[in-house]
């Protein structure tokens, strides 16, 4: 008796375990399988991306598709995006990059050219007006597919939300306090940066701030923006790295020497977050960044140091020339996605003038659209330090702001490589040639492959 | 006996293949686990990059013999036993010292051995995240701002090649000897006491009871915890991604995570793949000798 029990009770058990294992079975395939209305958007941590979120329940209440959104910080978020898109997944639909990561993608064909999605007037509203965008940003949104040229040439892969060149904040209290002149040159940076280490009051304060971990990320803002001052590039015309030139060896020694003698300890650990952080802290005098990050800083409520920020244009190279390097970061289409015209719809709704004009009161400044930077709503919330910030953020967009990279696949993996060798400099294992001269030939030797 | 009765006494089909059925699902999961790692190690043999899927191409023993010519590999081979090493030590040490203070009951003990547990309660990715804060460069460092109080400068511990290895293994410590606590606990409680009792009637010192008996009846637990801890800090990940990433000029770049900068940051998936299987090779022998280890001092 007690055995048949048993035997009843395995079998209810088994039975019920099989029905667990058919319903998580069909849940996966349900998870997989296309949806009309519900479009999935995989997203960077971003003033942008807060911003938008708050409006996505009037777009799913005004369209009736569904919008579900996975927010992650840039590092786990651009893991996560090669995870989804080298497996082909059409999961996510739209997703955030930059241009490095565009020449990746659209190289391996994970991007969906966005232009014919332009041209149909059925899917884009007649008021959404493409030629508004500034052209410079579309420029770094097009690209031909061949390895160290093309930029402004062939599709477009993304459409531009935020843009960003980089700008010295400067403590202006502490400059006046100290009689420092805010630099116009790498060397009166170097100087300003020693002064300025000191302590304020009780206070630590650290005269330069950059980004400096392992990763391309650190390459990108004030040291390829000082890096092409110097007339220093990545890569010549036949994709042979050149960042061991003269020029390239003189301005690393030198920026490296500004964070080393006027810079925070540990340096190689920090991020731009952290940098940020620093700044708002009122713990840098200089901090050598992305210029939207005055939103931030002119913020009372979060910043330490509003209305006491200047904004320093990039200092001038030898030849006087002024140079910035920069950044725009763009939504694009998964190719694989089962759902593009719903994902261009939502695609056409975040990137049109009255979507971008209302992200501005949430930190998502440089606005990308013509319209939007000189609507006047945008001109009295951006007016900071007596219209400093938005004289040099014209400039910079206008006139000195470029993409300093070569156009390539190998961005991410040479950016990797070349910071390792700041970081190397800065620790002092090696000089400024041996380290540069060790990772160009590294970067060399990916690019043969 | 009769062909009749042979006939009779022969199993059922059903009763023949029941065994193999019994462990079929066993050979499921084995599948399940092989697939992946043997998909891995022909990977190493190949020229996969993670942007372009559909040109694999064998190449033989190429990555292979690139990455043992390259000094990265063996900076990272040598700092992954570094690290591995230092933190087992460390683990053992502290573990078994924390274990003979709270082996004993007193007032307060079980709340102290509950308080314990905490750091292994936490995922260890935010643990290293949680230490990374603390161990911020500036006074915005708890640590750095509790030493600026007795006037000692702020120190860059995980911004630093000098400091940021020990930070390291200090958080690896932080997190995993209460591990080794409860292990050492568990086997100094169920020791007997009449060998401690006769060898205190023959007047033997404490330090002789520790030396001659009971470091040997906690051999058991010394394997055991050498035996998980070293496996897990060969392949430790998560601590040093959440703080450091490998860096400052690589002076933490253990071989995970140099996989994980050549097939997840550089899509180099061949390559990963290589360091990966080195790590495997590394834990297969050692997980066989401690194992092998266990088993003798078990037997004893």
């Amino acid at each position: 008796m007690a055995n048949l029990k048993l035997r009843i009770a395995s079998k209810l058990i088994a039975a019920i375990l099989c029905g667990l294992c058919v319903l998580f079975f069909c849940q996966c395939t349900k998870k997989n399988g296309p949806k009309s209305a519900e479009i999935h958007l995989l997203l960077n941590r971003h003033p942008f991306t807060e911003s938008i979120l708050r409006f996505i329940p009037e777009y799913e209440r005004r369209t009736g598709v569904k919008v579900s959104t996975l927010l992650l910080s840039e590092e786990e978020y651009f893991e996560k995006l090669i995870t989804e898109l080298s497996s082909r997944s059409s999961f996510y639909d739209l997703f955030m990059l930059g241009f490095p990561h565009l020449w990746q993608y659209a190289k391996a064909g994970w991007l969906e050219p966005l232009d014919p999605y332009i041209e149909n007037p059925n899917l884009t509203p007649a008021n959404w007006d493409p030629n508004d965008f500034f052209p410079e940003l579309i420029d770094c949104s097009r690209w031909n597919l061949k390895q160290g040229t093309g930029i402004g040439e062939g599709p477009l892969w993304a459409l531009p939300v935020n843009e960003e060149a980089y700008v010295i904040f400067y403590r202006k209290d502490l400059f006046e306090r100290f009689q420092v002149k805010p630099p116009a040159t790498y060397e009166e940076v170097y100087k300003a940066a020693k002064t300025l280490t000191r302590n304020v009051d009780g206070q630590q304060i650290y005269g330069f701030g950059h980004r400096g971990v392992r990763s391309w990320s650190t390459i990108h803002p004030g040291y390829l923006t000082a890096f092409a001052s110097w007339g220093a590039r990545d890569f010549d015309d036949s994709m042979h790295c050149v960042i061991d030139s003269v020029q390239g060896i003189e301005i690393t020694d030198l920026f490296i020497r500004t964070l080393r003698e006027g810079g925070p300890p540990g340096w190689p650990s920090y991020t731009w977050y952290e940098g940020k952080e620093g700044f708002l802290s009122g713990r840098f005098a200089m901090w050598f960044d992305a210029n939207h990050q005055a939103a931030a800083f002119e913020n009372p409520a979060k910043s330490k140091v509003a209305g006491k920020v200047g904004y320093q244009l990039p200092p001038a190279g030898p030849d006087g020339q002024i140079r910035s390097s920069t950044w725009v970061w763009s939504l694009a289409m998964n190719a694989a996605s089962k759902k593009k015209d719903e994902a261009w719809r939502f695609l056409a709704w975040a990137t049109s003038k009255e979507m971008l004009q209302r992200t501005i009161p949430y930190e998502n400044i440089n606005p990308t659209r013509r319209s939007v930077w000189e609507d006047p709503k945008t001109v009295e919330a951006t007016n900071w330090a007596e219209g400093e910030y938005r004289r040099t953020a014209q400039l910079l967009l206008s006139k000195y702001a470029r993409i300093r990279w070569t156009p390539s696949t190998y961005v991410t993996q040479a950016g990797d490589r070349w910071a390792a060798a700041l970081q190397e400099i800065y620790e002092g294992t090696r000089s400024a040639e041996q380290a540069l001269k060790s990772a160009a030939a590294d970067i060399n030797q990916m690019v043969r492959k | 006996m009769t062909d009749h009765a042979l006939r009779t006494k022969r199993p059922k089909p059903l009763q023949r293949s029941l065994p193999y059925l019994l462990t079929f699902p066993a050979l499921i999961a084995l599948i399940g686990i092989l697939y992946p790692f043997i998909l891995g190690v022909y990977y190493t043999f190949t020229n996969y990059t993670l942007t372009e899927p559909g040109n694999i191409q064998w190449i033989g023993l190429t990555n292979y013999i690139e990455i043992f010519k390259n000094i990265d590999f063996w900076n990272a081979f040598s700092l992954t036993f570094v690290f591995a090493g230092s933190a087992v030590m460390i683990e053992l040490a502290l573990g078994l010292g924390v274990a003979l203070l709270l082996k004993d009951a007193f007032p307060g003990v079980r709340i102290l051995r509950s308080f314990l547990i905490i750091p292994m309660m936490i995922p260890p990715i935010v643990s290293a995240l949680m230490w990374k804060v603390i161990l911020l460069p500036t006074d915005q460092g708890v640590l750095n701002h509790i030493l600026s109080v007795v006037g000692i400068q702020p120190v860059a511990w995980l911004g630093d090649s000098a400091t940021a290895l020990i930070s390291l293994i200090l958080i690896d410590v932080w997190i995993y000897s209460p591990f080794a606590v409860l292990i050492f606990l568990a086997g100094l409680q169920s020791m007997p006491k009449e060998p401690f009792e006769a060898a205190q009637v023959d007047g033997a010192s404490s330090w002789f009871m520790f030396r001659k008996l009971t470091l040997p009846m906690l051999k058991p637990g010394i394997v055991l915890v050498t035996l998980f801890r070293l496996i897990d800090s060969l392949k430790v990940f998560d601590i040093i991604y959440a703080t450091t990433k490998g860096g400052p000029a690589g002076s933490t770049m253990t071989l995970h995570i140099q996989s994980y900068f050549e097939a997840i940051r550089w899509f180099r998936m061949g390559r990963g793949m290589v360091y990966l299987f080195v790590l495997w090779f590394l834990c297969f022998i050692f997980s066989k000798v401690l194992s092998r280890l266990w088993t003798r001092v078990l037997v004893r």
